[in-house]
């Protein structure tokens, strides 16, 4: 393989991480809700991202294809786990200024927490991302309308805890 | 966006503040590879594997043979400034380049060093005894059978190239060498692998280097069952005619998921010298398993390549005088004695 693949991917890589590392590791957070799991599944993903790089050529979008890498990274994390293992910690969100909020949030971060895989992954790349169907629907490999179902299926999957069904009810 | 789908956004939006900011380790490696070293400075590398016992099938020509050699995960050519790889059969990593690689059957290895456990048994005690603390900085990795201090350690999934396995780190506290521990185990090759550091970014900078190769670069596959798919022919012969050149692929721990740990390349003459050994196999009336258990140990493959371009494959496993091969499946009882050690000859494994 080209020498002069290796600089241009190493160079392109370093360049991606000076931009994007922040945002990547709150993604893989988001998704697996450990710091330090998050780290890494985001450095598990730029190592596969580049060695991919090296060998193949930078794609078009360098960017997307590392937050797929991290998407995939984190989705074949979950297949893997092991079923004793705990979701994450329910981390102290710090001050709020209103309790109410504070209360819901962690009852929608718990909640989240037990949303199976792509749920939780179609609902933090629309969500958090600001992704479209189409490229939720190009990162996990599917169709925009599964895209649309999964995530049908995980909001009625919170809207209808009893827990959540209060909070809504009081809104 | 309804009420519950703004609470989905606002936590998530206020959740993302918690996550780690970095930098990670890949990026501090890229950026500043001095302090790698070091850190990794008067480190120390062991890698064992054990063996016992071995099985051979002789399968007919096929075309199938991995004669075009495959590059290994890691070329050196990849490697950030003061690394190299460090390799053993198709398991590989990169470690801190002054480091100098010994193999040894037992033994506690010393610091400063890469150690390679090539054990002829799987029950070698000081390996275990390698992962004692050691006095100051030290950084280990070991592929082992048996890791006895680390069995209890908290583990989580994780995937080396295909390979599902688990990583546990554990700290000086449990008494596990100084700094942190971090250990892989692919549990289904009964390999295991770990690295001891002063901080766990600098144990996750090593592992997260291991990469499995799915050939080698004289075309042996990763595992034996990814090498043992070809349907047997129809010679009753065990070798017939006259193969001009071999490869043997090694595999450990005796199950078809054990992964490659050595290959070598037969010139001619040793060739013939494999297939006349071959051929003198005496098959055992008996047809059945001889003395002692099945303890884990090593299979291999033979590859003997013939003028025409087609390609003999022998699947072999020693120790229990288990052997078996052609389509008709036949036990010998001196494998062990006789193949087992003309291929130690030819390949200098004394």
């Amino acid at each position: 393989m080209p020498h002069h693949l290796h600089v241009v991917a190493d160079e392109e890589l370093e360049s991606l991480v000076r931009t994007h590392e922040a945002g990547l590791l709150r993604l893989a957070f988001l998704l697996c809700r450990d710091s330090a799991r998050s780290e890494d599944l985001v450095q598990d993903a730029l190592l596969r991202v580049l060695r991919r790089w090296r060998s193949a050529g930078i794609p078009d979008q360098p960017f997307a294809y590392a937050r797929k890498a991290v998407i995939n990274e984190y989705l074949a994390w979950r297949r893997l786990r092991s079923a004793s293992e705990q979701v994450g910690s329910v981390e102290d969100a710090g001050e709020s200024d209103n309790a109410d909020q504070l209360a819901d949030r962690d009852l929608m971060w718990r909640l989240l927490g037990e949303l199976p895989a792509r749920g939780r992954a179609v609902l933090v790349l629309r969500f958090y991302e600001q992704l479209p169907d189409s490229e939720i629907a190009t990162i996990l490999g599917c169709r925009p309308a599964t895209v649309r179902s999964i995530s049908a299926r995980a909001l009625q999957h919170l809207r209808t805890h009893p827990m959540m069904a209060v909070v809504l009810e009081e809104a | 966006m309804d009420r519950l789908e703004a609470l989905v956004q606002d936590t998530l939006a206020e959740r993302a503040g918690q996550a780690p900011t970095g930098p990670l380790p890949l990026a501090e490696r890229s950026r500043r590879p001095g302090r790698t070293m070091a850190i990794l400075a008067g480190s120390l590398v062991v890698i064992a594997i054990a063996a016992v016992m071995l099985t051979l099938v002789l399968r007919a020509p096929d075309r199938t043979h991995p004669s075009t050699p495959a590059s290994t995960p890691t070329a050196e050519q990849d490697l950030p400034e003061g690394m190299r790889t460090a390799s053993y059969g198709s398991v590989s990593l990169t470690v801190p380049a002054g480091l100098a690689t010994r193999t040894s059957l037992c033994g506690s290895p010393a610091a400063n060093e890469v150690v390679v456990f090539a054990a002829a048994t799987d029950f070698c005690t000081t390996v275990a005894d390698s992962l004692a603390p050691h006095p100051g900085t030290v950084v280990w990795l070991s592929i082992v059978q048996q890791t006895t201090p680390y069995a209890n350690i908290p583990t989580s999934p994780v995937d080396i190239d295909g390979y599902p396995g688990t990583r546990g780190y554990a700290t000086n506290a449990q008494g596990l060498g100084t700094g942190v521990s971090g250990v892989i185990r692919l549990s289904q090759q009964n390999i295991v692998i770990g690295v001891t550091a002063p901080s766990r970014r600098d144990v996750d900078l090593l592992l997260s280097s291991i990469r499995i190769a799915q050939q080698d670069p004289l075309g042996c596959a990763a595992n034996l069952s990814a090498a043992s798919t070809t349907p047997p022919g129809p010679s009753n012969v065990l070798v017939p005619g006259e193969p001009t050149a071999a490869v043997r692929c090694e595999y450990g721990n005796g199950t078809t998921s054990g992964l490659l740990v050595g290959s070598y390349l037969l010139d001619p003459t040793q060739t013939d010298q494999l297939t006349t050994a071959l051929n003198a196999l005496v098959p055992d009336p008996c047809h059945c398993v001889h003395g002692g258990t099945a303890a884990p140990g090593h299979d291999e493959v033979l590859y003997l390549r013939y003028g025409s371009g087609n390609i003999l494959r022998v699947n072999g496993a020693i120790g229990a005088n288990l052997d078996t091969y052609t389509n008709q499946t036949r036990t010998v009882a001196n494998y062990s004695s006789s193949i087992t050690h003309l291929l130690a000859e030819l390949t200098n494994q004394h």
